[in-house]
């Protein structure tokens, strides 16, 4: 026998309610979960610290504090961040981000390379901020190519160029000069 | 009432989210200092009197206000120092009298040396390593900066007072003022 129109508006309101239910429910136990993946996040700590803890003391004390990871790109050659401000890049994630992002805003257009591959554009992140996540626990070095040494790597297109590294890469056998490594303090 | 319930799931939940945001971020400098403070806790030797069980903390203090203390409220602070545990606690100046003598380091931010000073007796006889920034006399160990770089500067009479032992990995990366 078919439900009345009142058995029907009935039943539709109890399913309703039993949705509703279902999703108050879920949120209350996501909100218990998200307490207790934080619970286990704190006690699972290590002993010794992580991020910048893991520094030794020679190192913390070899971190520049008022250096900014960006430098004038004025000159032609290749800038290496040095591995003391990769430490500070890496035990400073927002400093990391913003490197690449203040990178974005003034140097548009600039192609980003890992290992030696392009990966994307500055003017079209292609998932800059993944990458800089993946990247931050596999960096080497950062290479920026200026004036002469860009436009070989890009072959003429472009005055700047980003080279991430995350692996030692031999040298290129077909670089048309000595690539001399200049470091900016 | 209902709706209500709803939302207080709903802020409960987002509060949840919050919660397990990346920490708050803090400048390189204070980050830093905070490594050095608990190498001070790695590598100092505090008087056997001093801990009366093999599980007392080994306690880091700071008197005023420092984004020092967003670095070791992180996740990523150490929780063991020397084989036993490691703690970091914030003091209420008006508690400092009786605290402050509890904690083995005490870092004192440049705006509480006031609070400092008249503590200073208390406190050698209670073996606490007081650091200060470099704006300041009283501290056993002062921080600075030189060439852009955090250092910190050991006077090694107010240790030996304090009963104080400094490891060999702090002395040879500080400098020593006698």
């Amino acid at each position: 026998m078919a439900p009345s129109p009142q058995e029907a508006r009935h039943g539709g309101h109890r399913a309703c309610t039993r949705i509703g239910v279902l999703i108050v429910w879920s949120l209350a136990l996501l909100a218990v979960l998200g307490g207790y993946v934080t619970t286990v996040t704190a006690e699972g700590r290590s002993p010794n610290g992580s991020g910048i803890f893991s520094l030794s003391l020679a190192e913390a004390l070899d971190i520049r504090v008022d250096a900014s990871p960006l430098r004038d790109l004025s000159e032609d050659g290749i800038y290496l961040i040095d591995r003391h401000e990769l430490i500070q890049l890496r035990s400073q994630p927002q400093a990391w981000q913003s490197f690449f992002s203040l990178g974005r805003e003034t140097l548009s257009d600039v192609p980003l390379l890992v290992d030696g591959e392009y990966f994307g554009n500055f003017s079209q992140p292609r998932d800059v901020a993944a990458l800089t996540r993946d990247l931050r626990s596999r960096l080497v070095r950062i290479e920026l190519f200026v004036g002469d040494r860009a436009r070989w790597w890009s072959k003429g297109e472009y005055d700047f160029v980003i080279n991430v590294i995350t692996k030692a890469t031999p040298e290129r056998s077909d670089d048309p000069g000595t690539i001399k490594e200049e470091r900016r303090s | 009432m209902k709706h209500l319930r709803i939302l207080l799931l709903i802020a409960i939940f987002f509060g949840a989210v919050r919660v397990r945001a990346d920490d708050k971020s803090t400048s390189i400098e204070y980050g830093v200092k905070a490594v050095v403070l608990f190498n001070f806790a790695k590598y100092v030797r505090w008087p056997d009197a001093t801990f009366t069980a093999p599980n007392q903390p080994i306690r880091v203090c700071m008197l005023g206000k420092s984004a020092v203390a967003d670095t070791f409220n992180s996740s990523e602070a150490p929780t063991e120092a020397q084989g036993r545990p490691f703690t970091f606690q914030q003091l209420d100046a008006a508690k400092i009298k009786e605290e402050a003598p509890k904690c083995q380091i005490l870092y004192v931010v440049n705006t509480e040396y006031s609070t400092l000073t008249p503590l200073l007796p208390d406190l050698q006889k209670a073996h606490v390593l007081t650091v200060t920034d470099e704006d300041s006399d009283n501290g056993i160990i002062s921080f600075l900066i030189q060439n852009g770089k955090v250092r910190f500067r050991i006077r090694r009479e107010a240790a030996e007072k304090a009963g104080l032992e400094l490891g060999s990995q702090l002395l040879k990366l500080a400098i020593i003022e006698d």
